[in-house]
């Protein structure tokens, strides 16, 4: 499997000649949806999904499947897209990929604003992206890829908690446009796997910061327990 | 009262003649302290307190007076300042202007990482300056200097409560090394005073940001 983190919450994966694109969003470049033979849409606000560069898509290719919740699916009613609406628990295929839906809500911006749903996806039993909530999917994980900065985004802490939950045997984090470079140097240095005394707790989890455009393989593993590396 | 933002945490406030700097940390320049009368230290976080900085007005400016909190002091015991070491609900004043001393400790970081010592400063009952915690100096307050972004920063959404729990007249962001522009402008309009429907419920309080170097009359 090769993951490519396009931007933001925008991934792309392809395996055996399948390619999933997750969330694309305001941020992601046109032309990044090229070659897409499937969709999948955490939740609706527009760094997740831009019905513009989604409509290009579908105009590109007709009947282009796309998997989301239901207040999504809603949203691209009568696009011509193939929308399937899927929910927490749900587990379906994309053309031979396995996928599982886990969670219902995006994480808590403030109690006075309704949540929206928000739905994460865990790809060929391997990737996990939870959208804009920390989601525990309760299976191991290969690459979780993290939200580390957004308005329903908690403090360091918490995310270097909710990655020892996980425990996947990699970590990378996404959803990091609010930062400049001290914001990123920061956080690679508090999402450390070794903890340093008086900085940073460690999380136990090998720390990967992708590169925008850059594919990465993602072999298979098992969970880190029983893994030799 | 003038008030100037010199970066990240540290302020300039002038008063009648007086200057007082609080926060002189690695982003203030480095004039920041060459007409300074008194400085006050929140905690001993780098961003907050440049030892070189502090020694260097130290040595030049023999009137010059110190108020931080118990730790702070120990760090700069027998460096030759002159020190004063203050804490929650203290009060003291420099040259006529009176501050009250707010908080003991800094926001959490992580369960596992000790807090350091941290202390706000209320300066002439107009500006609050919290320092790396979200205190409530449960007094009226003119202007809020209002940390933004940082490891133990919550979610924007409990700066909101923050700020309406505070109720000042004002809100002025400060401590957003590690923002890029985008979160500032997301953080100024989710912080606005009134609300926006789906978007923010609104602080109650004006969003007044600075630009640093450019002094301002509260």
């Amino acid at each position: 499997m090769q993951l490519t983190w396009q931007i933001h919450a925008c991934i792309r994966i392809e395996q055996d000649g399948v390619t999933i694109v997750v969330d694309p969003g305001v941020f992601t470049p046109p032309g990044d949806l090229d070659g897409a033979d499937a969709l999948l849409i955490t939740h609706e606000h527009g760094d997740h999904f831009s019905l513009p560069l989604i409509s290009a898509a579908i105009a590109a290719r007709p009947g282009l499947p796309i998997w989301t919740n239901s207040s999504v699916a809603a949203l691209l009613e009568g696009s011509g897209a193939e929308v399937h609406t899927i929910g927490d628990g749900d587990t379906f295929s994309v053309e031979g990929i396995e996928v599982q839906a886990h969670g219902t809500w995006h994480d808590l911006i403030h109690e006075e604003l309704p949540r929206v749903r928000n739905t994460g996806f865990l790809i060929g039993g391997r990737v996990f992206h939870p959208g804009d909530a920390m989601t525990d999917p309760d299976a191991p994980v290969d690459l979780l890829l993290v939200p580390t900065n957004g308005q329903s985004v908690p403090n360091f802490g918490d995310l270097v908690d909710y990655v020892r939950q996980i425990n996947p045997a990699m970590v990378a984090p996404i959803h990091d446009t609010g930062f400049d470079q001290a914001g990123e140097d920061g956080l690679d240095q508090f999402l450390a796997p070794r903890a340093v005394t008086h900085l940073s707790p460690g999380t136990g989890v090998p720390y990967r910061r992708l590169t925008v455009g850059q594919p990465i393989t993602i072999r298979p593993r098992h969970h880190r327990e029983g893994a030799s590396t | 009262m003038e008030l100037t933002w010199l970066g990240q945490s540290c302020v300039r406030i002038e008063k009648d003649g007086t200057v007082l700097v609080i926060d002189p940390g690695l982003a203030a320049p480095a004039h920041a302290l060459d007409d300074a009368d008194a400085v006050l230290i929140t905690h001993e976080h780098s961003d907050h307190l440049a030892i070189p900085l502090l020694m260097s007005a130290v040595r030049t400016r023999r009137h010059l007076k110190i108020w931080t909190n118990r730790s702070v002091a120990n760090l700069l015991e027998g460096t030759g300042a002159r020190v004063h070491q203050v804490d929650d609900g203290d009060t003291f004043d420099v040259m006529g202007i009176p501050i009250s001393v707010h908080g003991s400790w800094h926001g959490q970081v992580h369960h596992e990482i000790p807090p350091v010592r941290n202390v706000g400063f209320l300066v002439d009952s107009t500006l609050f300056h919290p320092g790396d915690a979200l205190t409530d100096p449960a007094t009226p307050v003119g202007a809020l200097l209002l940390p933004l972004c940082g490891r133990w920063v919550p979610r924007v959404g409990k700066l909101l409560d923050y700020v309406r729990q505070v109720r000042p007249q004002r809100v002025i962001p400060v401590h957003d090394t590690g923002a890029a522009l985008i979160n500032l402008q997301v953080h100024a309009s989710f912080l606005s005073k009134d609300p926006i429907p789906n978007a923010t419920p609104g602080t109650g309080a004006p969003y007044t940001p600075l630009t640093t170097l450019e002094p301002t009359t509260l």
